[in-house]
């Protein structure tokens, strides 16, 4: 019974291709963020500006808030920052722990949740005054609250079962 | 058992979602909520998606939560690009035109090359190909942050309606015509196409 309970809960993982893909989908947003400086230095202003406006609506983008690059600055700010690192780093994370990543529907998933305290509260207590608004700070926490939801976020991508490719023949005992 | 349709609760969350963002002050000020126009499609999704599953007895789990926020996600940032572009073609272009001639004519006569330059980053900035570009950055943006917060909203949602054990047991109201007898358990998975399963 606790072996039948445990299979309803535990679903299996798989790495491989798939994490390959999802740590390239989850590392789009950091690249983007970073290109528009290097875009910049290479002449390409345009481009850089389009990205940086596509960011806008998500972003104050204060530069006096955000990393700087080349003589310019990223295109969002440090927490932002953070946020988009936090993500990319789960997808180069999750296929070495695999399994130190909780079911998300189990007790241990909603624990797991736990972590992205410190990205919720850090801009209220920074506001009020008691926490430093250091961009270590701002960024890092944002960095462990974003990477913490996109490695559950990965756990449950790498749940899915692989649909078959070509189910063409009947199963074996159906034909006997 | 039976799934709720997908299309309509995300239909209706990303539409409701991009507008509400794309509101100029309003969608500042939620800017400033640590970022709750990333999260609001996919957790009004998720909201939308349990209201249809609790009468079918569908136990909404952390992967449908992750679904349903993407594809609202998806939704919300296409109205989102679709009023940008609308905004800016009928009030934006002029009234910001205006400010940014205004702050260049205070340039020296030496400065005119960067008056020159900011003029053509915006004009690139606002062409088709430039539109389309920042509607393909919205749209995964706000896909892939949907669907972390549709999988968190189902597994705070669902953690209500679930036995102790979590999962997939399942427990609807009591009363209920649908209530099982035994826990659901999943099919066994089909084996992976790209090799044997297990962790890496």
């Amino acid at each position: 019974m606790a072996l039948l309970e445990s299979a309803a809960v535990e679903a299996p993982v798989r790495t491989g291709r798939r994490a390959v893909l999802l740590a390239a989908a989850l590392s789009v947003p950091l690249l983007l963020v970073i290109l528009p400086p290097l875009l910049e230095h290479a002449g390409l202003a345009a481009a850089a500006a389009t990205i940086r406006e596509a960011f806008h609506p998500f972003c104050h983008q204060d530069p006096e808030r955000s990393f700087p690059l080349l003589g310019t600055t990223l295109a969002v700010c440090v927490r932002c920052t953070g946020a988009y690192g936090g993500v990319a780093l789960a997808g180069l994370l999750f296929p070495l722990m695999p399994r130190l990543v909780p079911d998300p529907d189990t007790r241990g998933g909603r624990l797991w949740l736990l972590l992205t305290l410190p990205g919720l509260l850090h801009p209220v207590f920074s506001k009020l005054g008691p926490l430093s608004d250091a961009p270590w700070l701002r960024g890092g926490t944002a960095m462990l609250a974003s990477c913490a939801l996109a490695l559950l976020l990965c756990r449950v991508v790498a749940a899915i079962p692989a649909a078959r490719p070509f189910p063409l023949e009947a199963p074996s005992h159906e034909q006997a | 058992m039976n799934k709720p349709d997908l299309l309509k609760p995300t239909l209706i969350a990303g539409l409701i979602a991009g507008i509400i963002v794309s509101i100029p002050i309003l969608g500042g000020v939620l800017t400033c909520c640590v970022c709750i126009k990333f999260w609001a499609p996919g957790v009004l999704g998720v909201l939308l998606y349990n209201k249809a599953a609790k009468p079918l007895g569908y136990p909404v789990r952390a992967g449908d939560g992750a679904l349903v926020g993407m594809v609202s996600g998806v939704f919300a940032g296409i109205t989102h690009s679709i009023i940008n572009v609308a905004k800016m073609a009928i009030v934006g272009n002029a009234a910001e035109q205006a400010r940014i001639d205004e702050a260049l004519a205070g340039l020296s006569p030496d400065q005119q090359w960067l008056a020159d330059w900011i003029r053509g980053v915006l004009a690139s900035s606002q062409s088709i190909g430039g539109m389309i570009i920042m509607l393909l950055i919205a749209t995964f943006l706000f896909a892939l942050f949907s669907a972390i917060s549709g999988m968190v909203a189902a597994m705070v949602a669902g953690s209500k309606g679930r036995g102790p054990q979590g999962g997939s047991q399942w427990y609807p109201p009591s009363g209920s015509p649908s209530a099982p007898t035994t826990p659901h358990v999943p099919p066994e998975p089909p084996p992976s196409a790209f090799g044997p399963g297990g962790s890496a």
